[in-house]
Order: C-alpha cells, then structure tokens, then sequence
C-alpha cells in the first residue's frame, strides 16, 4: 500500500515522536551526510511533453540522485529563472533564495502529482506518497555545508542545496547505493529561455540538457484536457510550443553533444529504446529501473490529463489529438509546420 | 414585512419563484423589481477584479460603499420603501447597483449565489448583509473568490431546481416522444450537448451504431432549460440515460434518477461558466465521463444491460449539493427564512479591517518560498504520519541466520542490499534472555505484553556497523505495530512476528529496501538462535516456509573456554540438518571468506532468488562498509575436528 490517505490530510489525534528522538535521528544525517556534487541533468521543455515520466523514469536508478519533484531552485523570479545568486551574501540568503516550496506542503501532505484541474474520476484513487524532507534539517545541513566548504562559484552553493535536499529527505530510498554519476531534475519550460540555458551550463559545464519533443496535435489535445482556460486558444499555445522546439534546436546547435533530445512518442512506443540511449548518454548501465515509473521507488501511475488505469507507461497518449475540433488542427498544422520534423531528426 | 427582491440578468435561472411562494405563504409582501432593458456584465475569470489579499478586497468595498450611489436607484427604494433587499444574483451590475442604494439608504440586504458566481462570474463590489449560496462547498468558494467574511454566508440550498422536486413528469411519454422525435415505445438517449451541440451529438450517435449493444438506440436532442424547463425535465425523465455537457440536464436527471454520461469532448467544448458548473457535477462524482465517443457507447450499453452503478452518486449529490439542509424541504423555503432572518437581524456593521496578507494567487511562485517553515513540532508529526497508517506489509519468511563459532554477521552483510530479501541491520534479539531464545508468545496477552516480549533495546540504540547512518524510530515502530496487530487478524504467533517485523522496516526511516524489489525473504543474524532444539521447534513452527542458514567456523582450540559450547552448537546443528534436510544449510565460513562468490550463489540458489553481484561485497544499507573480521588461524583436532568436518562436508 503506497498510500498515506486518500486525500492525504494529517491525522489529527496523531502525537508527535520525542523531541529527543526526532534530534538522535536527524543528528546521524547532519553527521554523516552523503556529498551531492554531481553534475546535473537538467530535463526541460514545455509541459504535457513527458518531464514528469521521464523524471520518474529516472527516479530508482541506483547511479542517479533524482529529484523527485519539479525543480523550483528558480531565483530571482520563481521557477522561470535559472538561480542568479549573490556570492557575497551568505548561506541564510542563498538557502531562502534555493529553498523549494513544495517541501513545506509535501512534509504534511505527502507528494502527490494530479495533472487534471478539473476531471476527477469517481473511482479514482489520488495517490498520495509517502514524502519525508525534514526542511529544518536541510538548512541545517546547508548551512553546515556552504559554511565549511569553500564556495568560490555559485556551483558551491548549488551543491551544498543539492547535498542539503537529498539528504535531509529522511526515507530517500535510494541515497546510498552508488556510485553516483548524475543529479537529475526536472522543470518545465525553464530551459526554453536561452539566457536560462547560458547559465544553467556555466554554472554545469559537465552538466547535461534533456529536452522531449511531442507531435503538437498530440501535446495541444493534452494540453486542452490539462487546462482548456490556459490552453484553449490554439494559436497562443502552439506558439509556447514552437518555442519550446525552437529552444531545443538552437540548444543542440550552441551546446552539441552535452544536450539530448527525445521523441515523446519513441519514449511511449519503446520505453526501453529509449532509455537505452538515454542511459548510453550519460554513461550509465542501463537498468529495469530505467522503464517503469516510480517515486522514490514505489511504482506510480502517469500524471496525465486523462483517466490513467495502470501504473507504468501508457500508449494512449499517442492518440490525443483525437477528438480536437478541425479547425483546431488545422492552426497546428499551420503554426508548426515542418518544425516538428525538425526538431525530430536531432533526437537520440 | 415588505421584501423587495431584484432581478438581474437572469434571475429567473435563479429560482426565485419557489422564494416567492414561500414568503408569499408566509404573510410576506414581495415586490420584484427587474431591469427595464438587459444590462451588461463582465465576466472575469478569477472573481477578484485585480490581484490583491482579502484585506485589500474588503478595504476596496468599503471604499465603494462610501461613494454615492445612483440617485434614480435611491428614489426608487425610497417609493417602495422595502424592509430588506434581496439581489437575485448576486453578482449582476444592475443588482449590485440596487443593493449599494440600498445600502446607502441603511436597508437591510441579501444576496442570492448562484453555481457559478464562485468561479466565473464578476467581482462583488457590494457586500450584502447576508449571502445566500447553495451548499457549503460554494460557499467555500464565495469565501476563496470574493473574500466573504464567513458569518455572512448562509447555506440555503438551490431553489432553482425546486420546480423539478414538484413530482415526476408533466406530460405522458407518449406526448414527450412525440416532441423529440423517437419511438415512444424503446429507449431513447438524451442528449444535451453544450454550443457543439449538433456535432457531438451525430459523434455519439455513429458511436453507438458502432457498437452491436447500442446499434439502434435512439438518440434526441434535449430542449434548452432556458426556454423550455420543464419541457427537459419531462425529456429527462422518460430517457434511458442522459448524455452531453448541459448542466441543469444533469442535475434534472439526478432529480429524476436517471444515468448521466459525459462526453470529455463535449465539455471541452463548454464556454468557461458551464465547465465552472460541470466541474461541480463531476465532483458529485454522479456521472460517467467518458473519454471518447466508444466509451460513452459501452457505458450506455452497460446501463442499457441493468448496471447503474452511480445511482447512489445521484442521491448523495442531491442531499450535499442541491438540498444540503434537507432533501425534502423545498430550498425556496429555506431562502425564504434566511430573507425574513436577514431582515430581523437589521443592518451589520460596516466590513471589518482584515490584516494585511499576500494572497496566495496564480504566478506568485515566491509566496510559497516566503511561508514559514513548519514548526519542530509539525515536524515530529509528520516523522510518525510516514506508512503510519499505511505500513508496507513485511510478511515474507524468516532465513534465520545462525552459526557455530561465527560467520553469521559477515552473510548477513553479504546478504545485505540485494533486491529480493529484507535484511535486519543487528541481530535479532527478541526479549531480554541471555543467550536469547525463540519467544513464546500468549496470544490471549495484550498486543503490549507481545511488544514487550519481542523488542530488542539493543537493535534501536542506532548501532550500525562502521557508525553508518541507522534511522529507526521507535516511537513509529510502536505506533506501526499497533497498527497492525489491531488491523490485522491475529490467529497465530506469526502474525505477531509478522506485525512486528513490518514495524521494524517500516520505521527504519533510511532503509533502502524497502520499496520496489520483489522480496521474498526476511533476513537476519540471530547468532546461535535457532540451533537449540526448542529454539528450533519454535522457529519451524512459526515459519514453516523458513529457513535455517548456518554458517560455521572452526572452534578457537582444545583450550579455549568457549569450546564445549561450540560442540554443543555444532551437534545441535547436525540434529537440526538431520531433522530439516531440505530447510537447513550449511555455509563453511572459511570457503565464504576465500571466494564468496561461489557460495553465494549457491546460497541465491538454494533461496530461490537471482544471484546479483551486491550478495559478493559487504554493505550495510546498500553502503559499502568493512567485511566482519575473519577466522583466526585455529587448530583443530580431536571430537571437535571431527564434528567440524562433518558440518563442512554437509556444507558441501
């Protein structure tokens, strides 16, 4: 059972463990704490294109830290920005810069991916997953960390959150098991953003840009079912994802073999040629891990706009476009015509 | 009293004939107002007319309600002098100009919600003195939307739908089927579809000709609930199912008990305020969503087969949504005493000055990354929320790991990590005894004298080897315990063994293991447990499906003290692999530390679980850590020796 609750709500008659225990547990961690100064594999492109499968994907590999949630390091805005830190200000405001949100919520409500804003299937569970960051401990691990490293660049501060993050997650269940070769994180569209990509590989020169491209009928019919009021005129969204193919080919042309791209539609048909590639890539084994989904190793079912049955990968969003208005197909047909090609023949 | 109820746009969507009749049954005087000509309104998406909190909402209305109001709106309340204004609905720029006269002129007000007006619909610039919505699920909502203080709102139910609640159809089937165009004597579909109407209506019905279940069922356009009301509720009610993605034909087919089938296509194609109402009805959870026009064809074909499995949705969807105060008192009624409450209650003081606060609105991502950290406390509950409820079952059999002389730490370190076995960090030490023996557990005692009677002290003093990070928790593998032994029926002692073994791996916070993997056994060192003849009964008993592991190492020496309980050990051994063959192995320490791999694959062999290249390196929680130290160089010879070889030739 992987379930917390079905809403995930707290108990309310639950009485907390001893002070004393809770510091005895956390102390082992903040003593021994597993360095995180891996480069990272940044997965980027437009949303309802795969980032979050392909994340969880990656999720048990045993030679890969991933991040089980969307990277939102963004800084100074939000998520849209690839952090642009101050070197000369100090752990406190680096670790409030860096410091994700959904830590806070995922403590007391676990984690829980639910694409859909407004179907809700009557015999549907919401899965909730079990979610353990302790965020006092991950300041306190930070601070530790960029205290007593010597930070010279904003990498320093990156892998002292890195360290902080995966550590502090106290049931991370694939911690220990290594060598690690790769940090994996995901975040949509942050990556679309060519000055956000400058930074992203000055900050990682050894870092890896993951992008996946999906046939636009396909991603505009899942974009309309995940949220007809942000999606439902076809001309703004299809040019958010002629953006995004636009991003990855000039990110292939700037940054050549350290970026990879992936055909939405090859992940779903051949999960494990894909995977297999991906895995050649980074220079990794390639592992069953690589083609089911998981959260922290628990199979998880897809975060997909549409009723999902089963756990592991489905085919059915290949046939998402079916059912969209003609005159709807025929503005995508318009507004991407030939760049879908384009951007296919540079995938792996 | 003399009530004055103002019509907007289309306040006769809101039901307020049944309020009427009510008040009217009540003695009251009603006099409704309306619009001379249609007036504009403009729908904004968020309810909130600029980004800004609560207080900045409330100071903004109380800003407006100092400001004069129209002076032809005042000199008509003036004329009819009412005692309280009611606005039907609420948000309607005509209605809100009445209600801020009235408010000016220190009349008592009320405002009738509709579904929609949480969501979709405008901004309240006038906040009446009452606020009528339908259930508290919408009144959720007026508050998140239009931040309405919460002791305004009143939960009335819908009276819209009163008329529906009346009794059963209008017209006979017969004439209903006539109306639509179908055959009066089979089942029929009504289909009443959103603004695409016609075209997901031809969708759905080549759908079901395609389908050899459906093949034939008629299928009619339902008539529009804003021209012909009852005439939909008579079309509802003599269908077979209703279809499409026309909200009050949903809600008169759970007043009329009948299926409901929505096509996703259908509502995609809705405009923003019906999808804000149907986005209410799914949540009812009373209709069947189908993702595309096949679907929607088997579902109907199901329903035509008897299976109406949401008929129970239908009812409760009506009591929490429609009448939550109660199902068979018209909500007019209830509307009706909220008015006469609102009126005696006499004007409330002005909005009060809420602090100041950031509301929580779409884009402001460093809203969230500014909220307080959880507090030490907060942190402790969620250390115990972790499988608290929900524990991750660790039921499989026990491989006890036992041995004569030693070896026992160095298998379980080797055994440690692979994929298919659940490995105990320590020993296993259940109670207090030293040496320890198998425990025997009263099972008519309290799950507290079990608890007792199994724990270990030793093991949850967060000892690990090479001082590796240990996170066991305790006070959680109490509370998992507990949970299990009271959830969990307990026939035999195994079931406690069981329940104790969940818990332990379930508040091992940083255990490894614990998730994915196909694990087929549990795996612990118990030193020399197991061996003794009693130990042994015990633990067969309890496991049948166990295995006994044991690894041997040669005795120190003729001299050493500890030499006759090595013989004992090794006999019981021998008797042990006399009487379970096929559940006891042998495992020679010595080829274990020379080459491991061959042993360990064996091993793997005879556990039935693949051989993995972890089962050759020492780990501790999958982290590398130092081999236990090896066998001294000992000599052995006399009974002793001989017993040796014996064990090491069974170890084969």
């Amino acid at each position: 059972m992987a379930t917390l609750s079905a809403t995930g709500a707290p108990q309310p008659q639950l009485a907390p463990a001893p002070p004393d225990e809770l510091h005895a547990l956390l102390e082992q961690r903040l003593e021994r704490p597993v360095e995180v100064r891996e480069p990272l594999v940044l997965i980027s492109q437009i949303q309802r294109s795969g980032g979050t499968l392909l994340s969880q994907l990656l999720d048990a590999h045993p030679q890969l830290h991933a991040h089980p949630h969307e990277l939102h390091i963004g800084y100074p805005r939000d998520k849209r920005d690839w952090p642009r830190l101050d070197l000369t200000e100090g752990p406190e405001r680096w670790f409030r810069a860096l410091r994700e949100a959904h830590v806070d919520r995922m403590l007391v409500g676990g984690y829980r991916k639910y694409a859909r804003k407004w179907v809700q299937y009557e015999d549907e569970r919401l899965e909730t997953y079990p979610f353990l960051l302790i965020p006092s401990l991950q300041r306190r691990l930070f601070e530790r960390c960029a205290g007593s490293w010597a930070i010279e660049r904003q990498r320093d501060v990156l892998d002292a959150y890195m360290t902080s993050y995966f550590n502090a997650w106290i049931d991370n269940r694939n911690l220990y098991t290594g060598p690690k070769r790769w940090i994996t994180g995901f975040s949509a569209r942050l990556a679309i953003d060519g000055a956000n990509r400058e930074r992203f590989f000055a900050d990682y020169p050894d870092g890896r840009l993951v992008a996946i491209v999906r046939e636009p009928r396909s991603w505009y019919g899942s974009a309309l079912a995940y949220n007809a009021d942000r999606y439902g005129n076809p001309e703004i969204s299809l040019r958010l994802w002629a953006a995004s193919a636009e991003a990855m080919i000039d990110a292939k042309r700037r940054f050549g073999d350290r970026v990879f791209l992936i055909a939405f539609e090859r992940m779903l048909a051949d999960t494990e040629g894909t995977m297999r590639g991906l895995a050649d890539f980074l220079g990794v084994d390639f592992t069953p891990a690589l083609i089911t989904p998981t959260f922290n190793g628990l199979p998880i079912k897809a975060n997909s706009s549409f009723r999902v049955e089963r756990g592991g990968v489905l085919d059915a969003p290949l046939r998402r476009h079916e059912g969209l208005p003609a005159e709807a197909l025929e503005t995508i047909d318009r507004l991407t015509d030939g760049l879908y090609d384009r951007v296919l023949a540079l995938t792996g | 009293m003399r009530v004055l109820i103002v019509l907007g746009r289309d306040g006769f969507g809101c039901g307020v004939e049944s309020v009427v009749a009510a008040l009217d049954v009540q003695g009251h005087d009603v006099d409704v107002m309306a619009p001379d000509a249609p007036v504009g309104h403009t729908r904004r998406p968020t309810g909130r007319e600029f980004p800004g909190g609560d207080s900045l909402v409330a100071a903004r209305r109380r800003v407006r309600a100092r400001l004069p109001a129209g002076r032809r709106w005042l000199a008509e309340l003036r004329r009819r002098g009412p005692e309280v204004v009611v606005a039907c609905p609420l948000l309607d720029r005509y209605a809100q100009a009445v209600l801020h006269a009235a408010t000016r002129l220190g009349m008592p007000t009320a405002g009738m919600a509709t579904w929609e007006d949480g969501s979709t619909t405008g901004a309240l610039s006038t906040l009446p003195d009452s606020v009528l919505v339908w259930n508290p699920r919408l009144a959720r909502e007026a508050r998140l939307a239009h931040a309405i203080p919460r002791d305004r709102l009143m939960v009335t139910g819908a009276s819209a739908f009163d008329r529906w609640f009346a009794g059963g159809p209008t017209k006979p089937r017969a004439e209903v089927c006539a109306s639509l165009g179908v055959d009066p004597h089979g089942p029929y579909v009504l289909h009443a579809g959103s603004t695409r109407q016609g075209v997901h209506l031809e969708v759905l019905r080549g759908a079901l000709e395609a389908d050899a279940r459906t093949r034939g069922l008629a299928v009619a356009a339902a008539p529009a609930p804003a021209e012909d009301a009852d005439g939909l509720f008579d079309a509802v009610s003599h269908a077979a199912a209703v279809s499409g993605a026309q909200p009050s034909a949903f809600v008169a087919a759970a007043i009329a008990d009948r299926p409901c089938v929505m096509l996703a296509a259908d509502r995609r194609s809705a405009d923003a305020p019906v999808r804000a109402r149907l986005q209410h009805l799914v949540k009812g959870r009373f209709i069947e969503v189908a993702r595309d026009p096949a679907t929607a064809a088997t579902t109907l074909g199901d329903l035509l087969d008897g299976s109406d499995q949401r008929a129970a949705m239908r009812r409760r969807f009506l009591s929490t949504f429609v009448r939550p105060v109660a199902l068979d008192r018209p909500a007019g009624e209830v509307v009706a005493d909220a008015i006469v409450q609102t009126a005696a209650r006499g004007v409330r003081p002005p909005e009060p000055v809420l602090p100041s606060r950031r509301a929580a609105l779409p884009g402001r991502a460093k809203v969230g990354k500014a909220r307080q950290p959880p507090t030490e406390e907060e942190e402790r509950r969620a250390l115990l929320r972790l499988h608290d409820q929900h524990p991750m079952p660790v039921r499989q059999p026990l491989a006890l790991v036992t041995q004569v002389g030693g070896g026992g730490d160095l298998l379980i370190r080797l055994l440690d990590g692979h994929p298919q076995a659940h490995v105990r960090a320590g020993r296993l030490h259940p109670g207090d005894g030293d040496p320890p023996t198998w425990p025997r557990l009263d099972l008519r005692a309290a799950p507290g004298a079990w608890w007792q009677a199994l724990q270990d002290p030793e093991e949850t003093a967060g000892r690990a080897p090479d001082g590796a990070p240990f996170l066991l928790s305790p006070t959680l593998q109490r509370r998992v315990f507990d949970h299990c032994v009271q959830s969990w029926p307990i026939e035999r002692q195994r079931d406690v063994l069981d329940a104790c073994t969940t818990a332990y791996f379930n508040a091992w916070l940083d255990y490894q293991s614990l998730y994915g993997g196909d694990q087929r056994w549990v795996c612990a060192s118990g030193g020399e447990l197991g061996l003794r003849p009693g130990d042994r009964a015990g633990f067969f008993g309890d496991y049948p499906d166990g295995r006994l592991v044991a690894v041997v190492e040669p005795p120190a020496g003729p001299e050493d003290a500890a030499a006759g309980r090595w013989t004992d050990a090794a006999r019981a051994l021998l008797q042990a692999r006399a009487e379970h063959r096929d559940r006891v192995v042998v495992i020679d320490r010595a080829a274990l530390a020379a080459d491991a791999a061959p042993v360990m694959r064996g091993l793997a062999r005879w556990l039935g679980i693949d051989f993995d290249p972890v089962l050759c390196r020492a780990t501790f929680n999958r982290m590398p850590v130092a081999a236990p130290a090896g066998p001294s160089t000992r000599g052995v010879d006399g009974r002793a020796g001989e017993l040796y070889e014996q064990l090491v030739s069974a170890a084969g």
